[in-house]
């Protein structure tokens, strides 16, 4: 084996080799004199800097100290910006309290369509759908790439709505508003519980 | 998990709670190691304990949200080790480096090390870079590994074995 480089040899010095690479600079250093000094020149290093190292005694008595620390202690742990910690939940919960307004309103609305206080909307929503189904961007973009055309998309969305009674249509719409709030409800709580546990203050490490 | 870690873990949640009695038995544990890393660092007793003190306040005000990744001892030679460096960049706009490790208030044992071989070892440590010099004082004081230097540091083990390397031959040069 060649000498060890220093890098080898200080960790060699520290007890920081291991396996095959230990075995070599240990044989290395039986048989050649001046790895063996190179190695007595970094122990005695080592032994210099160990021998200043302080003693307990060069420090003020540990009572001295922690009277000192003691007094410095503050009564109430300084927390980050008070809001911070509590924002996550809070907007949770505000995007909860807007679903369920708009649940609320949905449900009423669907209510008074049955007792007949105001007009069913089943026909003004597939009349909107129909509208935006047929939206040239999306005949431009989607339809022309799926080789669709919109009356098509139309006919096939529009036509089975049509077939079903009003009420059937009212509890369609209902369910396609409650399955949008609950896929909008969970992406919240999804990236809420990823920042609580990835990249929020108290996930992250400490020091 | 052993016993004296189980006993650790306690005092820290303890301590987190409020508990000053528990924190000052964490004090007890690690004010050598905290002060003696520092020391090596800012190469003062006064400032080592005044950077003691910051940690410890430190320690005490981020208990709660401390989360068992590492030991607890990596944790406190990490914010010693931030301590002591900042302490050190307000000391180097102030104090020359010359007057490295020369406090009036030291004491009787301190003097009695300040031979003037070791005087020189503590200039010539008081000039190393702060990186090389905190990597070297957690091998040779402390005497942890070159992982745990990895994980306080929180760099490389590669880059702890060069820093190691430069600081020791800087040193051999100078106490040539």
């Amino acid at each position: 084996m060649r000498h060890p480089d220093e890098v080898q040899l200080q960790a060699y010095h520290d007890g920081e080799l291991e396996g095959e690479v230990r075995e070599q600079v240990q044989a290395h250093l039986g048989q050649c004199a001046s790895c063996v000094e190179r190695l007595r020149e970094w122990g005695e290093l080592s032994a210099v800097l160990r021998r200043i190292r302080p003693a307990e005694g060069a420090f003020s008595p540990e009572g001295e100290f922690w009277a000192r620390l003691a007094g410095r202690l503050p009564k109430m742990r300084p927390s980050t910006w008070p809001l911070v910690p509590y924002l996550p939940p809070f907007l949770l919960g505000l995007f909860g309290l807007l679903a369920e307004g708009l649940l609320s309103i949905a449900f009423l609305v669907y209510a008074l369509i049955g007792m007949g206080v105001i007009p069913p909307l089943a026909p003004a929503l597939t009349t909107w759908l129909s509208k935006a189904l047929a939206d040239p961007l999306l005949e431009d973009s989607l339809y022309s790439w799926l080789g669709w055309s919109s009356s098509e998309v139309v006919r096939a969305v529009t036509q089975p709505l049509e077939a079903v009674s009003l009420a059937t249509q009212e509890t369609i719409f209902m369910l396609a508003i409650v399955f949008a709030l609950g896929t909008f409800l969970s992406l919240v709580v999804i990236v809420y519980l990823s920042w609580a546990m990835c990249w929020s203050e108290s996930a992250r490490p400490n020091g | 998990m052993d016993q004296e870690a189980m006993a650790e873990a306690q005092l820290i949640e303890a301590a987190a709670s409020g508990n000053v009695g528990a924190f000052s038995q964490l004090v007890r544990q690690y004010r050598g190691r905290v002060l003696r890393t520092a020391f090596g660092i800012v190469g003062s007793t006064e400032e080592a304990e005044d950077v003691g003190q910051e940690v410890f306040v430190k320690v005490w005000n981020n208990l709660p949200r401390y989360r068992a990744q590492g030991t607890l001892a990596s944790w406190l030679y990490r914010i010693t080790v931030n301590a002591a460096l900042d302490a050190l960049r307000h000391k180097q706009d102030e104090v020359p480096l010359d007057d490295w490790q020369s406090d009036s208030s030291e004491l009787p044992e301190e003097a009695a090390l300040r031979s003037d071989r070791g005087k020189r070892v503590r200039q010539a440590l008081g000039s190393l870079p702060p990186g090389a010099r905190s990597a070297l004082i957690l091998r040779e004081y402390e005497q942890l590994s070159y992982k745990e230097i990895a994980e306080v540091l929180q760099i490389p083990i590669g880059t702890v074995m060069s820093r190691l390397n430069y600081a020791r031959k800087v040193l051999k040069e100078r106490l040539a």
